[in-house]
């Protein structure tokens, strides 16, 4: 009873079979323009953070690292002299020199994938604002001491290629920075990177 | 007489208002510590068992944190306790030498010339150059295991979770042939604090590596406030944040607290013997607000005479209680 039915569904679909087709093709060349597109991009993160280690090491022939010690005064005289030896070293290094466009789109899909996954974990991980004045974020300068670290998402972590253990990833206001965790110095930010979760909250504790 | 009556009147509306369910005349105030004598504990103190206090959230370098120490030393002298575990927020603002004295080495100078050690895990306020602290014992790791006896401790940075740090804690805990795994760390997997709560990203990643691996108790700080949580898949889980720092009237009311205290600093003192966790928390003036055991095998909280405080419930938490 239903076959004159069934026959129309079947020319529809035999119509619309090169259009699916048309389409998968696009898809299939975009996501392979887009791993590529990813691929390079990672490459690049990849040779700039390399870049830096190696300034971060040269720096530690000049302030060589510090065997676990009882002086305080030790800790954090090395501390600020790496910060100032490294900071010689890359001279005036500019914003977006690691989170280059092209890492920066990176980084965005990489993030907006995380969020996809746990927003609302990630959103409780960032609902403390402890705020630091943009001004006082640049490339080269001393994460401000007198500012606290936010916990760093878990979820974002995971999807954002790993770092090399001298190095960390923080999220401060709305932007994510890449920290020496040893000097605490910043070394490069990707402002804007992150949509402040809705709540957000004044914390300093 | 009246001027007086009324000013009674006020400081009870304002004692109410604050949320403080614990009415006790020195709460707030900063009493002397006392006849080191009047401290009566409530854990055993059985031979060979692990003994250790657990502190979070201190390093304020205020006159809290060095009554809290004083406390400290009296419990050590009673109970002989070995170390101390940090939670984190060791040192805050810690960005200079004098920082480290005024927030760690003056106000635990007497245990620290007793010989007791420290191991600190790193919290928000931390800077990662604690590691290399020696009073610190991190031996310049950012997360580290050590061990006591029967008992190994797997210590986490919890400010950043990555993978390296989680394929490590399962290999080490794999590995561990020790009775007793605890954990512990800054930022808590439970927590009925209002101010921050339960992380439920780390809980996600955390929590079915400790529940795979036989992680029996979690030591966490971050709220400021004691709490200890009631057993979650026969993990204990304890949030002790208020071992400098105070958030008074923080502890909400609900089923996943078991004690709490909210209305002082306090830490905790701990004894491991068998399969037996026996905790007490004890106020900056002295007081045991909760006790009880724990037994790791099967995980089952079998305190008794532990309060469970909170501004809605109105109960005392002061009185010590009984085993």
């Amino acid at each position: 009873m239903n076959r004159p039915a069934n026959h129309a569904r079947n020319a529809l679909n035999l119509a619309a079979l090169p259009v699916f087709c048309i389409a998968g093709l696009v898809f299939v060349t975009t996501s392979y323009g887009q791993l590529d597109r990813d691929a390079q991009a990672m490459q690049d993160f990849s040779n700039k953070i390399h870049l830096y280690l190696k300034i971060h090491h040269q720096a530690e022939v000049t302030v060589p690292h510090i065997k676990p010690t009882a002086s305080a005064k030790k800790i954090i005289d090395r501390k600020h002299a790496l910060a100032a030896q490294i900071n010689k070293e890359r001279g005036n290094i500019k914003e977006g020199n690691v989170f280059t466009p092209e890492v920066a789109a990176y980084f965005e899909r990489l993030i907006h994938s995380a969020y996809r996954q746990n927003a609302p974990g990630i959103e409780a991980t960032l609902l403390c604002l402890s705020p630091v004045r943009e001004d006082r974020l640049k490339p080269n300068d001393i994460y401000p001491e007198d500012a606290e670290l936010t916990a760093m998402p878990s979820t974002i972590l995971l999807h954002v290629p790993e770092l090399p253990s001298e190095l960390e990833y923080r999220i401060v206001n709305k932007d994510l920075i890449i920290r020496d965790r040893e000097a605490n110095l910043i070394v490069d930010i990707f402002r804007g990177a992150i949509t402040p979760p809705p709540g957000r909250k004044l914390c300093d504790d | 007489m009246r001027r007086l009556t009324v000013s009674l009147v006020a400081t009870g509306i304002a004692v109410a208002i604050s949320g403080m369910y614990l009415m006790k005349p020195n709460a707030g105030t900063i009493p002397s510590v006392g006849n080191p004598s009047e401290m009566v504990l409530t854990i055993p103190l059985k031979a060979d068992s692990v003994r250790f206090a657990v502190i979070g959230d201190n390093g304020t370098a205020d006159n809290s944190e060095i009554q809290v120490g004083d406390q400290m030393q009296k419990a050590q002298q009673i109970s002989k306790f070995g170390f101390v575990i940090m939670l984190g927020d060791n040192l805050y603002g810690g960005a200079s030498p004098r920082d480290y004295q005024d927030r760690f080495e003056r106000p635990y100078k007497s245990l620290l010339d007793r010989g007791v050690l420290f191991y600190a895990s790193l919290g928000n306020h931390d800077d990662n150059n604690e590691i290399s602290y020696v009073p610190f014992h991190m031996g310049g790791n950012r997360y580290y295991t050590h061990t006591e006896g029967d008992v190994e401790f797997f210590v986490l940075d919890t400010n950043y979770m990555d993978n390296t740090q989680l394929d490590w804690l399962q290999q080490e805990l794999q590995k561990s042939k020790s009775p007793w795994k605890i954990a512990y760390f800054h930022h808590p997997l439970y927590s009925s604090g209002k101010a921050h709560g339960p992380s439920r990203e780390l809980r996600t990643v955390l929590e079915p590596i400790f529940e795979k691996y036989g992680v029996s108790a979690v030591f966490s700080g971050h709220d400021h406030i004691y709490e200890r949580v009631n057993p979650q898949n026969g993990i204990q889980y304890f949030v002790m944040g208020a071992s400098g720092k105070l958030r008074n009237g923080d502890l909400k009311s609900d089923s996943l607290k078991a004690a709490g205290f909210d209305s002082d600093r306090s830490f905790l003192l701990v004894e491991i013997t068998g399969d037996n966790m026996y905790y007490e928390a004890i106020s900056r003036t002295g007081d045991t607000v909760d006790s009880g055991v724990f037994n790791k095998q099967p995980p089952v909280s079998i305190h008794a005479g532990a309060q469970t405080p909170g501004p809605t419930e109105g109960t005392n938490a002061g009185t010590p209680a009984t085993k």
